[in-house]
């Protein structure tokens, strides 16, 4: 029987394959096979035509669909249809604090102009201009002018007109020459005509359905060649513009990411005579990014059109922010009713800049008033909280063959931290993260063959900074179970602060860590009060300990509450039988002391005769030394009246290691687990020899 | 007495390249036997690599060695370049000999490729000019 042509094959030599099978059925021609022969050609055209047309029709049908889409402006153009405009290439921004100094205090104001120019420092051996993107005035204070919270834009300011002619335009489309243009930046103004130069600005549209025949609005889109495009309304949705109208658009050509971490800039020109500046930066620059990746288009278009550009769900907030607002590593957003105490009414937004701990005042704002107010359920008030960081140090001890690998030990070593830093790059520094350890184990083992096993140690630290002039109390939440202290190394504070003991002397002093030593019943937590009770009823407590004595309160036919005469010795853990009473159902948990800690001061001092080092602890005729408390379940530290008079680091700040109670931890709400590459000491490595 | 009409059993058939119409069937000519052998052996040495889609190694490497100097010791490349290309492409012929002369008057090689046809005993030669056209 003859066999078919298969046209299924897709690929030049499944095809050519196929023609020749096809061949086989007659004897006209029998040089198919030989590559020499003339038929052999003939099929190489076939084959190749065939093969190219296949690849045309699956090129054409993949990008036909958002999701097999590959080309930028396929990617777009279906976006379009989802209503949903790619974020261009976003200018690096900085925060000045701008002062100019005058010789008098003759009272005065002074402007400081749109593209106003500052040179940074050196970024990768280049310095990049930012400009200001706004006229601001202020009035003379003393013998200065202080622009506070300036907003500097990295970038160069362009202008274009265009006449609008009707005919050779008649979508009234205006396409920005350059694709390097940040829209964020864009203004737009028509002029009536060359001869009257009455202006109007144009506003980009916020609301189509609010957009009448009389808004001054305009709109944006990404065309064909990747360029931005403005186009103006037809006069029933948006304001149309007339022929001999003159378009002027203006923005700013950025080179993104690049200025990202400018710290230091200078004023390039006098500014009305005065040419003697003070310039403190209060935010460096940041948030600079190239245009919206494809993968990034294809993922967020469908979110808007399911959003419908409204900020009501959790994930609607998370997406809105990081589209307009492309300057975060992480964001997470809660309701208040997860609070606690829960607080009805109000979303909690919190987030983790790109560079940096912190977010500025005028950041928050900024999203809050322009972002999400204009999209958000009306009577749901968006709340900026910072980022609560909680800080690891881990400690990673390798069993190392040396024999099995060219490197020598200290590159394995460095090989691991590096391994380390990375890992925590993807896997933490962010919220609703969870710090898995046996991950970053196994991750270790396999990076070099001599590596034969290693253990991973965890501390989890918190940081404050105490005020140095008074007294002032503290809480620090860990917000995961701590272990308690039993030896030294479960405890870790860094750096040493002073502090004036009893004699007026000036002590080098350390934080201590005191476990309380009781083993007895703290107190008993009722979970249910149960009913019916007519008399008292005999708590037993049963457990490892000994002595341990309560008694029960009755009220109503209620356990109403139970007071520990006797709180016993020896328990590491224990239950309550009820007996007896005539009731049913009360239940009663009882809470050991080992729960708690204290936290006391400790200096070391020479002995006058040996001249050894001896600890003593500071203030302990006063309650012992007492200075905080350590709840270990709840994984909270009070410290109380605490009054350093300096603090021996450059940054003040005071870091307080507990070792976590599980090395299994997850992150909610504002709280970011973070490995602090720029901390040597946040990861260390050791190794032992086989 | 009936006479026996033999037909001579013609093993390879293949399409004239030169796609010349045949005078009385209007139709292309075909090629057969040594004649679709020797329109093969000139198609091969005559494709440079990566003409081919989807082949680069088919062909031969001759039209780059008309570019070297025109003496005995290009003819031995080109000889071995011929063989081996032969080899590799035409299963049809069992080679029994090439010969390159340079001709300096004409400013060309002389080949003559001398083989036998896999089908037939009698060894079949093709002699031809190898030389730059530009």
């Amino acid at each position: 029987m003859a066999s078919r042509l298969n046209v299924t094959e897709l690929d030049f030599d499944s095809i050519k394959n196929n023609l020749k099978d096809f061949l086989t059925q007659q004897s006209e021609f029998q040089d198919y096979d030989f590559e020499g022969s003339g038929l052999n050609v003939l099929l190489d055209v076939l084959a190749y035509n065939t093969h190219y047309n296949a690849y045309y029709m699956n090129m054409v049908a993949n990008e036909s669909f958002m999701e097999s889409a590959i080309l930028r402006n396929s990617v777009v153009s279906h976006a379009k249809t989802y209503g949903y405009t790619p974020r261009s290439v976003a200018a690096s921004h900085a925060v000045l604090d701008f002062t100019v100094i005058t010789d008098n205090n003759t009272p005065g104001t002074l402007t400081i102009p749109r593209g106003y120019k500052f040179m940074s420092n050196l970024i990768d051996g280049k310095s990049y201009g930012f400009v200001t993107l706004e006229n601001k005035t202020v009035t003379k204070t003393g013998n200065n002018f202080v622009f506070n919270d300036l907003p500097i834009y990295e970038g160069r300011l362009v202008s274009y007109a265009y006449t609008y002619d009707s005919t050779s335009n008649p979508n009234r489309t205006f396409t920005i020459p350059e694709s390097n243009a940040d829209t964020a930046s864009l203004t737009v103004t028509v002029q009536e005509s060359s001869s009257n130069t009455d202006s109007r600005v144009f506003t980009t549209v916020q609301e189509y359905f609010e957009a009448t025949s009389n808004s001054e609005v305009y709109f944006t889109q990404e065309s064909v060649d990747g360029k931005y495009q403005i186009y103006f309304g037809d006069g029933i949705i948006g304001k149309t513009i007339d022929d001999g109208n003159i378009v002027v658009v203006s923005y700013l050509i950025t080179n993104g990411p690049a200025a990202n971490g400018a710290d230091a800039f200078k004023a390039t020109a006098a500014l009305s005579g005065h040419t003697n500046f003070d310039i403190d930066v209060v935010l460096r620059g940041s948030g600079g990014s190239e245009r919206e990746s494809v993968d990034s288009i294809k993922f967020n278009a469908p979110l808007q059109l399911l959003s419908q550009n409204r900020a009501v769900t959790k994930n609607d907030y998370i997406k809105l922010i990081n589209q307009r607002y492309p300057h975060f590593d992480s964001v997470n957003v809660w309701g208040g009713e997860e609070n606690d105490p829960p607080v009805y009414g109000r979303v909690f937004i919190s987030a983790k800049p790109k560079l940096g701990f912190e977010i500025t005042y005028t950041e928050k704002e900024y999203i809050k008033n322009k972002i999400l107010k204009p999209v958000s359920v009306m009577t749901v008030v968006p709340e900026f909280v910072d980022p609560d960081y909680t800080y690891l140090k881990l400690d990673i001890e390798l069993f190392v063959d040396v024999t099995k690998a060219a490197a020598t030990l200290a590159d394995i070593e460095e090989q691991v931290r590096q391994y380390t830093l990375s890992w925590a790059a993807t896997n933490l520094n962010k919220f609703d993260s969870y710090f898995n350890y046996s991950g970053l184990e196994s991750g270790i083992n396999i990076l070099s063959k001599s590596i034969l096993s290693n253990e991973v140690e965890t501390m989890v630290g918190k940081k404050f900074r105490p005020d140095l002039l008074q007294a002032q109390s503290y809480v620090l939440d860990y917000g995961i179970e701590l272990a308690r202290g039993t030896t030294d190394d479960n405890f870790y504070t860094t750096p040493d602060f002073t502090m004036i003991d009893g004699d007026g002397i000036a002590r080098q002093c350390y934080f201590e860590e005191v476990p309380s030593s009781y083993t007895g019943i703290e107190s008993m937590t009722i979970t249910n009060p149960g009913f019916n009770y007519t008399s008292t009823p005999t708590l037993e407590i049963v457990g490892d300990g000994t002595g341990a004595v309560a008694l029960a309160n009755i009220v109503n036919g209620k356990l109403e509450s139970v007071t520990i005469t006797n709180p016993g010795v020896g328990y590491t853990s224990a239950i309550v039988r009820i007996v007896g009473g005539g009731g049913q159902s009360a239940e009663v948990i009882p809470v050991l002391e080992g729960r708690y800690g204290q936290l006391r001061i400790v200096y070391y001092k020479a002995d006058s005769l040996t001249n050894q080092n001896t600890k003593f602890v500071l203030n302990s005729d006063v309650n012992n030394g007492v200075i905080g408390s350590i709840d270990y379940t709840l994984g909270k530290v009070n410290i109380t009246l605490f009054n350093p008079t300096n603090v021996n680091n450059d940054f003040k700040d005071i870091m307080i290691f507990f070792r976590p109670k599980s090395n299994i931890m997850r992150t909610t709400g504002n709280k970011i687990f973070v490995l602090d590459s720029g901390d040597g000491s946040s990861v260390t490595v050791e190794s032992k020899l086989k | 007495m009936p006479t026996i009409i033999t037909k001579t059993n013609k093993r390879y058939k293949d399409l004239d390249l030169s796609l010349t119409i045949h005078p009385v069937r209007k139709d292309v000519n075909k090629l057969s036997d040594e004649r679709a052998i020797i329109q093969s052996i000139k198609t091969i040495l005559l494709t440079k690599h990566y003409e081919r889609p989807f082949n680069p190694d088919f062909g031969s490497n001759i039209t780059k060695l008309l570019f070297e100097p025109l003496d005995p010791i290009t003819a031995v490349s080109l000889k071995r370049e011929i063989e081996q290309t032969l080899k590799n492409y035409e299963p049809r012929v069992i080679l029994q000999s090439v010969i390159v002369k340079p001709d300096f008057d004409n400013n060309a090689f002389a080949v003559t490729i001398i083989f036998i046809m896999k089908s037939l005993s009698q060894p079949i030669t093709i002699q031809f000019f190898l030389a730059r056209d530009r």
